[in-house]
């Protein structure tokens, strides 16, 4: 049996649409998680403004990406405390401010912890 | 005598202010995978917990957000459409350790009973299970694990992807509490 030219031609159209098809789904199931450092704020301020914002504007919910100004008042190896009542969790880069410097940190908002009485955040990077 | 009694309270009531061990960084991990399916699991390593070494008293925090996915597209539809993290944010469980004493504890693993509430998505499960802690370099280590059902938490899993999806959810637990100062 001899295929004729318009059966290949269909033939090969099919194949390469089902090739892109697969590649295409598996590219947006597979996407890779956002980097902080690609999303945008939501909020960018002081720390102590965030703070007085999340009970009364209600589009600061958990999950969003906000940059806070605030003074370090505690460092661990990967965790920063700013201002006393903002908990700060670094991914990845080692943390080189000490206790007392201004920073400037980027992070998801994750929530407000009842039990410590404070801001959590985490995936962190020092903007400066 | 009574500058004595007085020096005594003073640092009894220290000495039981001073005796809560806590951790923001545990690890809590869930495991809802099916064989021959994608794995179903997460990780946070943000959950509050706070043990109260004067009465056995434990409260534990995880924001929903924290749970990291290998896939994001998974987490996404964790938090959307099974947990509404929108309107529920936080998992919590409020309880108690039976017969925990903290001058007993070793750096042995002791089995302790632990009794108490744990609320997902605004949905209450009295737990009672069993939790092992020991005591080393002045830190408590915490070792648990529990097994939930999705719907325990109201949580409905449609049909197409139930197969996908373990029935029981094994949720294990890892803290690292240092001594409240």
């Amino acid at each position: 049996m001899s295929w004729s030219k318009r059966s290949k031609s269909i033939l090969i159209v099919l194949f390469t649409g089902a090739i892109v098809a697969v590649f295409v789904v598996t590219k947006i199931m597979y996407a890779p998680h956002e980097k902080t450092e690609d999303v945008e704020a939501v909020f960018t301020g002081k720390a102590s403004d965030f703070i007085t914002s999340i009970n009364t504007d209600t589009t600061l919910v958990a999950g969003i990406t906000v940059e806070l100004v605030g003074d370090v008042t505690n460092v661990s190896d990967s965790t920063a405390v700013v201002n006393g009542n903002v908990f700060c969790q670094f991914s990845g880069e080692k943390i080189t401010f000490k206790v007392g410097e201004s920073v400037t940190i980027k992070g998801r908002f994750i929530g407000y912890d009842d039990l410590m009485e404070e801001v959590k955040m985490d995936k962190c990077i020092l903007k400066k | 005598m009574k500058h004595l009694l007085i020096a005594i309270s003073v640092l009894f009531t220290m000495s039981v202010s001073a005796q809560k061990y806590f951790t923001k960084t545990g690890k809590t991990e869930f495991k809802a995978s099916v064989e021959a399916f994608e794995a179903v699991e997460a990780t946070s390593n943000s959950t509050t917990a706070v043990l109260n070494a004067a009465n056995g008293d434990i409260a534990a925090l995880i924001f929903v957000k924290s749970f990291h996915f290998e896939v994001a597209l998974m987490e996404e539809h964790f938090n959307e459409n099974y947990m509404d993290t929108k309107d529920h944010p936080k998992a919590t469980f409020k309880g108690k350790l039976a017969d925990f004493n903290l001058e007993k504890l070793t750096a042995e693993w002791q089995e302790f009973t632990m009794t108490g509430t744990l609320n997902i998505r605004g949905v209450d499960k009295v737990i009672n299970d069993k939790i092992k802690l020991k005591k080393v370099d002045g830190k408590i280590i915490v070792s648990g694990f529990l097994i939930v059902t999705p719907s325990d938490f109201k949580i409905d899993i449609p049909g197409a992807v139930s197969s996908k999806i373990a029935k029981e959810i094994k949720v294990t637990m890892d803290y690292e509490l240092v001594e409240k100062k």
